[in-house]
């Protein structure tokens, strides 16, 4: 039975009361959208709130979700990125950063797909909220900067500004990285 | 899209994530979601609970004034009864005299005049030390008068000549002995006893008290030979009416009472599934299912509206056992089997007529296979246990009116009914190879909660009632229970819940 087969019957069973059923589905996607939460989340045990509110959202609405309309990840992925939208709004945890990042050439792209999902997140995780955020929803999460503009409160031009800061922070990171790899080797 | 956003994106949203710890939330965070579940369940039956509670709030309303409606029943008898006597002390007031008399043995006086074309029947009222009297005791404070004591021809002739008067400024306490004037009984037998019998005599104040016969003759009493009015003694009259009207309502009311009742029985439940689909096996595919056994036992009330109708109210507890059986597809993989026990372990959600079960057991391979994975097509076989508890509200017909030796009656109604507790046990999974073994893991699983706990029947019986003591009587009855809501429902597929009962019972009357 394919992923999508089970999920639909899994939710159907979800639907009618089963939490044994919603284990299931926590269990198939806690891996996944904990690393959502983590993306957007300061630190672990951040996203592990942020990871909890999210399926008891999922639970709270999983009557409007129909399965012919498209994948249960992809919604339960658009639920946990709104439950740190909202966590991040609500505690007022968008002091936009004004520090300047350093200007850098990114020529590392090879040793940025080396690099492992946890060394990205942690890269991720360093910068400061605005840049995180505004990084997470555009690059990774596929959202427009009008899209950003209107979820974060900020103006269109900020969220531009925020994620042309993010990439020069984490080019940076990685210009570092790779020469402290570089000079490990040499 | 540049290389460095395209790296990043494939990174976190398109390729796979291996489960590692860093990427595991912790134990806390599944308890953390349950408890946050279990709180949105909450909110969401609390619509549910305020319907219940509205529905048994009006139950109790009803039911309430179902009671207030027999005492006032009673009550209107009763004050029926006081009207007349106050009608009766009215009466004694207009004449001012301060007499108190009551409807002694009285006999309806017939005094027939000489043309026979008069007829009186009044009351007779025995007074003590007086020529035909024996139970009413006179006190006065002068001695008896004659007008008090006549004979039919005296009367006859005292009512067109001389009416008796009996002075204003003399009382005269007639104080009733029979034991047949007693509060609530005293107008039966007056009644009686005044249009049964024969002479007496005939006053202004016994006229004027003992009414019923005199109104009842008024029309053929002349105009002028009545001595008190005759409105008054229409609502006299009334009174009167309305308290033997009354009678036959005591008599009705005698046949309403509560009850309450043991019952016990055989159970024998029929879970039907709706499907018979056989299409491409999953683990959810029901193959068939079997009848389960089972006992019951619950209490009940009852309230005998009348002669031939009962409601009743009760509460059952049921417990039945029973197996089920479905086929699914396995695949067991040779080169990721555990090297010491040549065995998987399987973690399956098992069909069941009353939803899912998960259920854990383990293959073990006992001889060579070709090929690394073999798609296997297993039976399961389950064995599942449930309790239920059950709120049945009926209405009991008895054809013939109850009371024989054995009497046939007809229920139909309605139950309301919660499953507690199901349970399942995997028996057997045969993995239809020969080269594999079943070995369960897991004695017993609970049934997942996609069952609809609540379920909702309607139930038609028939049975036998026979008395078997004072206000005892058994029931011997057949009854069929049919599911009316869905128990569990996955596709195709839905069950429902019917049941037969074979049951005795026991019923005492209380009240």
């Amino acid at each position: 039975m394919n992923g999508p087969d089970t999920d639909k019957k899994l939710i159907e069973a979800v639907k009618r009361g089963s939490q044994a059923s919603f284990e299931q589905l926590y269990k198939r996607y806690k891996t996944n959208l904990f690393v959502v939460c983590l993306r957007y989340a300061k630190d672990r045990s951040t996203a592990e709130d942020y990871l909890q509110e999210t399926f008891v959202k999922v639970y709270k609405n999983i009557e409007q979700f129909d399965p012919n309309k498209g994948l249960f990840e992809f919604w339960a992925r658009r639920i946990a990125i709104n439950v740190c939208l909202e966590n991040i709004r609500s505690k007022r945890l968008y002091t936009l950063s004004i520090s300047r990042a350093e200007h850098m050439e990114f020529n590392e792209s090879d040793a940025l797909s080396q690099m492992s999902t946890r060394e990205l997140l942690d890269m991720i995780k360093t910068m400061p909220v605005g840049y995180r955020t505004v990084f997470n929803l555009y690059v990774i999460d596929g959202f427009s900067h009008k899209e950003i503009a209107e979820r974060m409160g900020i103006a269109v031009g900020t969220s531009k500004s925020q994620l042309l800061k993010a990439r020069k922070y984490l080019q940076g990171l990685i210009t570092e990285q790779v020469k402290v790899l570089n000079q490990n080797h040499g | 899209m540049d290389r460095f956003d395209e790296i990043w994106r494939n990174r976190f949203q398109q390729d796979e994530i291996e489960p590692a710890p860093w990427n595991t939330p912790g134990e806390n965070v599944w308890k953390a979601i349950e408890k946050g579940v279990l709180l949105e369940k909450r909110r969401k039956r609390k619509p549910f609970i305020f319907l219940l509670l509205g529905a048994l709030a009006l139950g109790a309303t009803l039911l309430y004034m179902g009671l207030q409606n027999g005492e006032i029943a009673e009550l209107t008898g009763l004050g029926s009864e006081i009207g007349v006597k106050t009608s009766l002390q009215s009466e004694q007031s207009e004449a001012e005299s301060s007499y108190e008399i009551s409807p002694a043995e009285s006999k309806s006086t017939s005094a027939d005049k000489a043309d026979g074309t008069v007829e009186l029947m009044t009351p007779q009222t025995s007074v003590a030390g007086v020529p035909g009297t024996s139970n009413v005791e006179l006190e006065s404070t002068f001695p008896a008068s004659e007008s008090l004591t006549t004979t039919a021809e005296e009367v006859a002739s005292g009512i067109d000549d001389k009416p008796p008067v009996l002075s204003e400024q003399q009382p005269v306490h007639l104080r009733d002995q029979s034991p047949l004037y007693r509060e609530g009984t005293g107008f039966e037998s007056f009644e009686e006893s005044f249009f049964s019998g024969d002479g007496g005599f005939l006053s202004k104040n016994i006229a004027e008290v003992s009414t019923t016969g005199i109104s009842a003759t008024e029309k053929l009493l002349p105009r002028e030979l009545s001595l008190f009015s005759l409105s008054d003694i229409d609502n006299l009259q009334e009174n009167i009416h309305l308290r033997f009207s009354d009678n036959t309502e005591t008599l009705a009311d005698d046949l309403k009472f509560f009850g309450s009742g043991l019952r016990s029985g055989l159970a024998v439940w029929a879970t039907s599934v709706n499907s018979t689909y056989r299409e491409d096996l999953v683990a959810f595919d029901f193959d068939y299912s079997r009848r389960d056994m089972g006992w019951f036992a619950g209490l009940e009330i009852f309230y005998s509206l009348n002669s031939k109708l009962d409601f009743s109210a009760g509460f059952v507890y049921e417990r039945a056992t029973g197996s089920s059986h479905h086929n699914s597809s396995l695949k067991y993989g040779v080169s990721s089997e555990d090297p010491q026990s040549h065995s998987h372990n399987y973690s399956e959600l098992v069909a069941t007529p009353f939803g899912f079960a998960s259920a854990e057991f383990s293959l073990i391979r006992n001889s060579e296979v070709e090929g690394d994975e073999i798609d296997l097509l297993a039976d399961f076989e389950s064995e599942h246990t449930i309790e239920n508890y059950s709120f049945p509200l009926t209405l009991r017909y008895f054809p013939l009116e109850r009371g024989g030796n054995f009497t046939p009656f007809i229920t139909a109604g309605v139950g309301i009914n919660r499953l507690s507790v199901v349970q399942n046990t995997l028996k057997k999974v045969d993995p239809g190879h020969e080269a594999f073994d079943f070995k369960p893991l897991e004695s017993n699983t609970n049934l997942t909660t996609e069952l609809q706990q609540t379920h909702i029947d309607a139930r038609l019986s028939l049975g036998l009632n026979a008395n078997i003591g004072e206000n005892w009587s058994a029931n011997l009855s057949i009854e069929y229970i049919r599911g009316m809501s869905k128990i569990f429902e996955s596709g195709p597929y839905y069950s429902r819940i019917n049941r037969g009962w074979v049951s005795i019972s026991a019923q005492r009357q209380l009240f």
